[in-house]
């Protein structure tokens, strides 16, 4: 907490602000592209089609 | 496997389309009646309740949150309970969402017209209706995720991600910018001031387009669009990777619509990198959004509603383009201020939004009333008749804003303003506001074309309001070592843990940009001579926030030659540490009143100038599209209440001496008997009680604190 209260209480280093949110965003980015990419392809077509499922359960 | 039968709610459903249609026609209608307020301010009729400035936030408001946000619940609610195969959490949860909102838009309309307004634009309404907002707000997200919990498939389907980012991402925003302080009933102050009111206040109105315009409907596109067309989402990869982006990015965004404004660079430069960067995930579901049509354009062809959302989703492709363009800060110098954004929000919000909710009701009505739709050729001209409106509404407000634009900054040879009088400037765009009433016209009426078409349906099919359904019970599958999954596949089908990272998620981006302009005392810069309003300014500056005179009128000089050449010395971040709220605006429709009170600038006028103008503007400005304020004249300003909101300008922080709430009353009325024989002295009789005395004072405060040393208003301050 005190580093970042210190952090906090003046402007030096601001400018670093948007390059550390751009390498959060960059991380997260390739976390999901890595996750999305190993997803097998029979569960990817499955979720597709969940909306069709019998009228999602609707009686026939 | 057990297969359970249960029933889904499908009258929660009928009732928020019912109320789309109802609200749906009243905001366009009032939306028509603005712009006809705009280019022929007769209509305005000199009455307070119906003046341009009061009437636009109920537009606004209306169309947002009556019509978009009622079409928005039909679509979650029926989708929901069909993607997680279960009916609606609570019964009694819904019907307060539903009655409660509805209340939520009538006392809305009112208080608006009425002149209870917080100033904040599409966050105007007061803390009462806040309070019950955030109710209402609830009782939909407990529905929701008590839905998710509750239901019988193990994955939950990506529209329910964005239903639930929805939830959060608004819930978040609502509460941190309405954090306010009452001092009467229907009047409250902001906690924020100025500069940090202007970040919260943008933060929040950025990501109300975020959270409530788009995250709901991209949901609503991937439970639709699928469901219309018969074909599966494109790449459900896709859906992932552009969903996380985007509600991440989105948070960020906010600064673009403050540049070159009163605030630090770095916050500026924040907001411009993360708009430019919104463009890819954006463009991925618009991407995903017309991918899913491959094979089913033949369809496009037939179905009237597939056409809207065709056009929808292109819109939303060029409305999220266009927005990152304006978010550059050489475009941003033309497009802020002008009506460039005006047609940015309207390609948006018709196109993109009202595109998605026609398409949609087009499909959901017959499915719901077990009908075909009553009349296909009728939802065809609907198609081409809104088309041609928005086309007719758009491009003549892009002509507009660079007409303007383009005269605003032509010098002379000389090197002096070639239209040194703003209103030159409006009265040469009036024509393509002839034109947008049309476009805006011909949009209601495709409306009321679409209302009638929905009504026969309605009429000709039964709704079964609780729809037997079945569905094999959700097998538990125990911890993520328990049934192999990977971490995100394990999440997707955790709702209240997913909407917990979602949360996180969103609020990085918030957090980075809010702390540090509050904490950092050296983001604010104050400047010594600016003092806090006097009781009667105040009192004026309530007045002219409850007429919505931001609407028409910014008080900030850009850094920009033809700017500070017309209304004098840039606007700085320490001239407005004690507006609770900040009034910056966002449209000139009239100049800048920024410097309306720093002797020689343009804008400085003599208090016997503005009495005039408020009676009669054309009397001083010839043409000027200004409607009269008459009932200034006419309307005693609220005396009574001084003390109270000196103690809650006390309360935030602002410098009044203790004690000073007891002096107020007659420190009001000296300097108002100041102005009032001043005004005599010119021929006009009045009593210093009056509305437009306050007001003339209010605007011979603005700038007149940074006005030079031993200049007559200087002196007048001492």
């Amino acid at each position: 907490m005190g580093f970042v209260n210190d952090t906090l209480s003046k402007i030096d280093g601001i400018e670093w602000y948007y390059i550390v949110g751009i390498i959060i965003f960059v991380g997260l980015f390739i976390g999901v592209v890595i996750h999305t990419y190993t997803i097998p392809k029979k569960d990817l077509i499955r979720f597709k089609s969940l909306i069709f499922e019998q009228e999602e359960g609707e009686k026939q | 496997m057990e297969v359970q039968k249960f029933n889904y709610d499908n009258a929660i459903v009928r009732n928020f389309i019912l109320a789309t249609l109802v609200w749906g026609a009243v905001a366009l209608l009032v939306g028509l009646v603005v712009a006809l307020e705009l280019a022929f301010p007769a209509l305005n009729l000199g009455i307070e309740y119906i003046s341009f400035g009061r009437v636009r936030p109920v537009h606004t408001n209306a169309v947002i949150f009556a019509f978009i946000g009622n079409a928005m619940f039909a679509g979650v609610y029926y989708s929901l309970q069909r993607v997680l195969k279960a009916r609606l959490f609570n019964d009694m949860l819904g019907k307060v969402h539903f009655w409660l909102w509805q209340l939520i838009i009538v006392f809305a309309a009112v208080t608006l017209l009425a002149g209870f307004t917080t100033g904040k634009e599409y966050a105007e309404l007061e803390w009462p209706i806040d309070l019950l907002i955030a109710v209402a707000w609830l009782c939909f997200g407990a529905n929701m995720i008590g839905t998710v919990v509750k239901r019988r498939e193990k994955h939950i389907y990506t529209a329910v991600w964005w239903y639930l980012a929805t939830f959060i991402g608004v819930t978040i925003l609502h509460v941190v910018n309405s954090i306010e302080l009452p001092v009467s009933f229907l009047k409250s102050y902001p906690i924020y001031a100025g500069a940090q009111d202007a970040v919260v206040q943008w933060w929040y109105g950025h990501n109300a387009v975020a959270f409530f315009l788009t995250t709901p409907f991209l949901g609503l596109m991937y439970y639709y669009l699928p469901k219309a067309s018969g074909r599966p989402i494109y790449s459900y990869q896709l859906s992932i990777i552009h969903f996380w982006s985007l509600i991440f990015l989105y948070m960020w965004a906010g600064p673009h619509h403050l540049l070159y404004q009163s605030l630090p660079d770095w916050v500026q430069a924040l907001g411009v990198t993360f708009s430019i960067m919104l463009i890819a995930p954006s463009w991925g579901g618009m991407i995903n959004g017309l991918m899913t049509l491959r094979g089913a354009w033949d369809k496009v062809r037939e179905d009237p509603g597939l056409k809207f959302m065709v056009i929808a989703i292109t819109a939303y492709g060029m409305a999220t383009f266009e927005g990152p363009m304006m978010s550059l800060k050489s475009v941003n110098a033309v497009s802020h201020f002008t009506d460039w954004t005006i047609a940015h929000t309207h390609i948006a919000g018709m196109a993109w939004n009202g595109g998605m909710i026609f398409g949609m009701f087009y499909w959901l009505v017959p499915k719901l009333f077990k009908t075909p739709l009553h009349s296909k050729k009728l939802a065809n001209t609907h198609f081409w008749i809104a088309t041609l409106g928005i086309l007719l509404f758009a491009i003549p407000l892009y002509w507009a804003a660079i007409t303007q634009w383009l005269m605003l900054r032509e010098y002379t040879p000389d090197g002096l303003l070639a239209y040194p009088i703003f209103m030159e400037t409006t009265i040469r765009i009036l024509p393509m506001y002839h034109i947008r009433i049309l476009g805006g016209a011909l949009y209601f009426t495709g409306f009321i074309i679409f209302l009638v078409n929905m009504l026969k349906t309605i009429s000709a099919g039964s709704l079964v309001a609780n729809e037997p359904a079945e569905a094999p019970a959700m097998v538990k599958l125990g911890t993520r070592e328990e049934s192999g999954e990977s971490p995100h596949r394990w999440l997707e089908r955790k709702g209240v843990r997913f909407a917990i990272l979602v949360f996180i998620a969103l609020s990085i981006g918030g957090i980075v940009e809010i702390i540090p302009m509050m904490k950092v005392q050296s983001n604010i810069p104050t400047i010594s001579t600016v003092t806090p309003y006097t009781p009667l300014e105040l009192t004026g500056r309530d007045i002219y926030i409850s007429n919505g005179c931001y609407n028409c009128h910014s008080q900030q000089v850009r850094p920009l030659r033809f700017e500070t050449d017309r209304y004098g010395e840039y606007s700085k971040i320490g001239e407005f540490v004690y507006d609770h709220p900040f009034q910056w605006g966002s449209r000139r429709t009239g100049p800048d009143l920024a410097r309306a009170g720093y002797l020689g600038s343009s804008t400085y006028k003599t208090s016997i100038w503005h009495f005039n103008h408020f009676m009669k503007p054309n009397s001083v400005v010839p043409r000027s599209i200004m409607p009269a304020y008459p009932f200034l004249v006419v309307n005693e300003a609220d005396i009574n209440a001084v003390p109270a909101k000196i103690r809650g300008m006390r309360m935030l922080g602002v410098p009044y001496q203790e004690g000073f709430d007891k002096q107020a009353i007659a420190s009001y009325m000296a300097d108002a008997q100041k102005i009032a024989d001043e005004l005599k002295l010119a021929g006009v009789d009045i009593k210093p009680t009056k509305e437009v005395i306050a007001v003339i004072a209010y605007l011979h405060k603005l700038g007149r604190d940074i006005s030079p040393a031993g200049s007559p208003a200087s002196n007048a301050k001492q």
